[in-house]
């Protein structure tokens, strides 16, 4: 009984520590929100104010009148899904290679892989650029999302390590029984690293979402732009429009949040209903 | 009967890809904010709607990938026809031949004593490869009325000179709840170059290069270091402006409120409209060598490789002349370069009074930054070194000094390597 | 006989899987890697074809004053990893549990990765504004000490990116590792408590070691991007860093799209990559004696 107690007093005092720490977390957005509602005069005061003193829900509205931010949300949405179907489908199937398949140059493969990772794009941009020119591409999102197609490093990287760690019994019990490596694939281990399969789609569609640079180099039509990249129209020379740009921003950061929460429940529900199967 | 037939259908076969012949299209791309772009397609659309010979499409890309782009499209051969081209990239783009010769076009079509034209950011190496197109003036001062008002000091003006800034300065930096800490700064001086390094420095007496500009002279000159060491003194020995390690995260401090006076460039006009405060705009006070302020102007050129130069130089022509010129007044875009539509753009109570500003330019008091090979390189390297003396870790001498030292080899490198 | 002819069989599935990365590697990746090889030895304007100049990026570089600060600073700053990785380990282990506000917990401190850098950088910028900024009024309230100028101070810069860089990776890093400790049988855990194992032992014996896979994908890939950042630096410094903030991949940049020196990025690039190659390296030797799979 005691220890009961005991222990109920500790987790509260764990809960309030880290709800302390979350406040910090919480701060950015909480400050991009209310500047999205701050006058323009006020936004620049100094030192800087968190609460706007008086709420200006015009933001909202003159964004959406100078900006095609409905356009923008669109291209967004395209991109990041068909990336994350691209992701998903290609480094599922590359990571199970690295992971389970001993085929021969396995390791020298992997060490490339790791390779590409390593390098900083910006020397790799202005040839892919070319590259892209000769496919025709500039101008559109393609450089963007074809090459999810094959295969994303990072993703490829986490799902190997996950496959590893899946228990080799399964994995012989199903050669012993005369499994080929699809099928081994297909029925053990996708279904056994649901929820990071699940985190791989996640991750893949917020790092899409949050990639302007890409479309600001391939791209020169504002309408074209995802909403992310768009937003950096807002931003001149010499000064940018802040509240809009923290209303886009707000709007942007909505539909991930949404995502994520969703997600979330839905990884730890997937492990809940694995463990009660296994 | 039948031949005169004959000849007529032959003639329009003959005759027909001609007549059915669609528009020239050529590509304009320049930087902007959704503001300035929507402006840009105004100017684009008048100009096609002009003439039925050429389609300009317009290609827009946001400030922070521009260059990047840019650079991107030169290597891929794509780059666009018309190209917005700035002081600090004009030098290195045009010595490497990204850009088209256009001086005998200028010495037939152009009489650039209509235009406040600045050869920094047309001309390399006696020719010219570029057309003038705006100017944003740098050094003014903005200063708050509601400020001096409550305090009852009289506005900036043409009498004003340095004894005189420092004065109101004074008087203005208020620390009401004595915590060490002014609520209300006198001033505030940027520490880079249009806004304020440059103009102090000229105004003093200086330059930052030689008049040959292969070298560096900050330090070296004494009066480019009067220049400084009065920034330095704002801070440190008047404290009637907060030091660079206060400043941090601020853009542009006017708009805090919190300043009476700071130095600008006259792009701020345009974000300062919906302040909460009254304001007003001055020249610079006169320095030790008088008055002097940056104009730093953009151009437009032709890109080297382009399949369709004349086309280009004609929507020059249209964006450069007296009706491009003045949609981009008219819409506060920028101040146009052409003299005749220059005071559309003041055509505004709160600024009207910027419009004698202009008069300085004749006089020579109103300078292009030192433009040279690979200026934002040495540039870079001075503002950084001289921001240890702005956060008050190093005295200025050092500081200057040092930049001198760097910036020198900087630029030693750069005309060594063109002279190859 | 079978033997032989099953190797080959598996070599040719494996081939076969890998063949969607192998495609984009070809296509895609190697012509601009090998250009970019081929950079680092030459020099370019853009418009006409590269200039082979051997060794003379490298030789500039040994000399380069900002690049050895630069390559210092960014040293300095992977420092993040280790700190980031095993604070989140720490807080996703004590998020792990069933109760409803853990999962709120979790979403509120993914955030930081959603927002824009943009907004996270102002914001911490304003609190560890040396006058004005939360922390040090903190300092000054509860403990009596004033506080240094953060961003201003050139001893404090690096640290100051650290604590910014850590607070932004906590939330990400929970998320890997939440997926990774929800991985784990419970069965094993019950067999623990059953032999009486004490919360501390759970952790070291049992968690540790079953998350290090994990673990282990963290740290690598938090040194990748950690010796690559960027943005942190440029936003903290309002787009001007000096030697003591600018960082190697800024140092690139700036090079290769301000000052026209696309063969010194290169090389500056191709550094970079081998050095962090090598401590890639050094992690994969360590994941033979520390990393558990079952």
């Amino acid at each position: 009984m005691k220890k009961n107690k005991l222990e109920k007093i500790n987790e509260l005092i764990v809960i309030l520590i880290l709800l302390g720490i979350g406040i910090l977390m919480l701060l950015p957005f909480l400050w991009m929100f209310f500047t999205s509602l701050k006058d323009w005069g006020e936004i620049f005061k100094f030192p800087p104010t968190l609460f706007p003193s008086k709420v200006r829900w015009e933001n909202y509205k003159e964004l959406f009148q100078i900006a095609p931010v409905l356009n923008w949300l669109k291209n967004s949405l395209f991109l990041s899904i068909i990336s994350t179907i691209g992701v998903l489908l290609s480094s599922s199937i590359v990571a199970f290679s690295f992971a389970v398949i001993n085929f021969k140059g396995r390791n020298l493969w992997f060490s490339i892989l790791l390779l590409t990772m390593m390098v900083p794009f910006h020397v790799t941009m202005i040839p892919q650029y070319i590259l892209f020119r000769y496919l025709g591409w500039v101008n559109t999102l393609k450089p963007l999302w074809i090459p999810t197609f094959t295969g994303a490093p990072y993703m490829i990287f986490l799902l190997r390590q996950f496959y590893r760690s899946i228990p080799n019994s399964y994995l012989e019990s199903a050669r012993i029984d005369g499994a080929s490596y699809w099928q081994i694939f297909y029925r053990i281990y996708i279904p056994l690293s649901l929820p990071v399969t699940v985190t791989v789609a996640l991750l893949t569609f917020i790092n899409q979402w949050n990639y302007f640079l890409g479309p600001l180099i391939y791209l020169n039509d504002v309408n074209k732009m995802t909403i992310t990249a768009g937003l950096s129209f807002l931003q001149g020379q010499s000064f940018g429009y802040w509240n809009y740009i923290m209303a886009g921003s707000t709007i942007a950061v909505l539909p991930i949040l949404i995502l994520f929460l969703l997600t979330q429940k839905y990884i730890i529900e997937g492990i809940m209903l694995q463990a009660g199967l296994k | 009967m039948k031949n005169f037939l004959l000849l007529l259908l032959i003639s329009i076969i003959i005759l027909l890809p001609v007549l059915g012949q669609g528009k020239l299209q050529i590509t304009y791309m320049r930087w902007g904010d959704l503001r300035e772009i929507e402006v840009e397609r105004k100017i684009v659309d008048a100009f096609n709607q002009s003439q039925n010979k050429i389609i300009v499409n317009l290609e827009s890309a946001a400030w922070g990938a521009y260059w990047q782009q840019l650079q991107n499209r030169i290597a891929a051969g794509n780059a666009p026809d018309v190209i917005l081209m700035d002081g600090a990239y004009f030098i290195d783009l045009a010595s490497k031949g990204v850009f088209k010769d256009i001086t005998e076009w200028i010495k037939r079509d152009i009489n650039l004593k209509n235009y406040y034209y600045a050869p920094e950011v047309c001309e390399w190496d006696g020719k010219i490869y570029a057309m003038i197109r705006d100017i944003t003036l740098g050094g003014i001062m903005f200063y708050n009325k509601d400020i001096f008002d409550k305090y009852k000091v009289k506005y900036p003006d043409w009498s004003w000179d340095w004894n005189k800034w420092l004065e109101a300065a004074k008087k203005l930096t208020i620390d009401e709840n004595n915590d060490g800490i002014p609520e209300i700064w006198g001033t505030y001086v940027p520490t880079w170059g249009e806004g304020g390094l440059y103009p102090i420095i000229w105004s003093a007496g200086g330059t930052v290069l030689s008049k040959d500009k292969k070298s560096c002279t900050i330090f070296s000159n004494p009066k480019s270091l009067e220049g400084l060491k009065f920034m330095y003194d704002l801070r440190y020995k008047y404290k009637v402006c907060p030091s660079e390690s206060f400043m941090q995260g601020l853009s542009d401090p006017f708009m805090t409120g919190n300043f009476a006076t700071t130095l600008g460039i006259s792009s701020f006009i345009v974000s300062d409209k919906k302040l909460p405060f009254r304001w007003g705009i001055a020249p610079i006070p006169s320095g030790p060598a008088g008055r002097f302020m940056s104009a730093n102007q953009l151009s437009l050129a032709i890109y080297s490789k382009s399949k369709y130069p004349e086309a280009a130089w004609e929507f020059i022509k249209f964006a450069t002349g007296p009706k491009g010129q003045e949609i981009m007044a008219k819409e506060h875009q920028a101040i146009p370069a052409l003299k005749l539509k220059t005071r559309v753009y003041f055509d505004d109570p709160n600024i009207k009074s910027a419009l004698t500003i202009f008069s300085l330019y004749e006089k020579k008091q109103l300078k292009s930054l030192e433009f040279t090979p690979s200026w934002l390189e040495w540039n870079n390297m001075l503002e950084t070194t001289l921001g240890y003396a702005w956060q008050g870790k190093v005295d200025i001498e050092k500081a200057a000094k040092t930049a001198e030292d760097r910036v020198n080899k900087i630029l030693q490198e750069a005309w060594k390597k063109l002279e190859k | 006989m079978l033997k032989k002819s099953y190797k080959i069989i598996e070599n040719i599935i494996g081939y076969i899987f890998l063949s969607p990365w192998l495609f984009g590697l070809i296509f895609f990746g190697l012509g601009p890697l090998i250009f970019s090889i081929i950079l680092c030895f030459a020099e370019w304007d853009l418009i006409s074809p590269p200039k082979i100049i051997g060794l003379g990026n490298f030789l500039s570089l040994l000399q380069d004053e900002l690049f050895w600060k630069s390559l210092r600073n960014t040293l300095l700053f992977t420092l993040s990893v280790p700190i980031a990785t095993f604070i989140s380990l720490f807080i996703a282990y004590l998020m792990n549990r069933p109760k409803g506000i853990f999962s709120i917990l979790r979403s509120i401190y993914f955030i930081p990765s959603i927002t824009p850098a943009v907004a996270n950088t102002v914001v911490w910028v304003w609190l560890l504004h040396p006058q004005v900024g939360i922390i040090n009024y903190l300092l000054r309230k509860f403990f009596s000490l004033q506080g240094p100028n953060w961003l201003g101070d050139p001893n404090w810069i690096i640290p100051s990116l650290i604590i910014i860089a850590v607070w932004g990776a906590i939330g990400y890093n929970i998320v890997l590792f939440t997926a990774g400790l929800q991985a784990i049988d419970p069965q094993i855990y019950e067999a623990a408590e059953i032999d009486g194992a004490n919360k501390w032992t759970i952790f070291f014996k049992i968690t540790l070691p079953l998350i290090s896979p994990t673990t282990f994908f963290v740290l690598v890939t938090s040194f990748i991007w950690s010796f690559q950042v960027f943005d942190i630096s440029y936003i903290a410094t309002n787009g001007r860093p000096d030697e003591h903030s600018l960082t190697i991949v800024y140092y690139l940049f700036q090079n290769a799209f301000q000052y026209f020196k696309i063969g010194k990025a290169s090389a500056i690039a191709w550094i970079l990559t081998l050095i962090i190659g090598l401590v890639t390296y050094i992690e994969f030797k360590l994941e033979k004696k520390y990393v558990f799979y079952q």
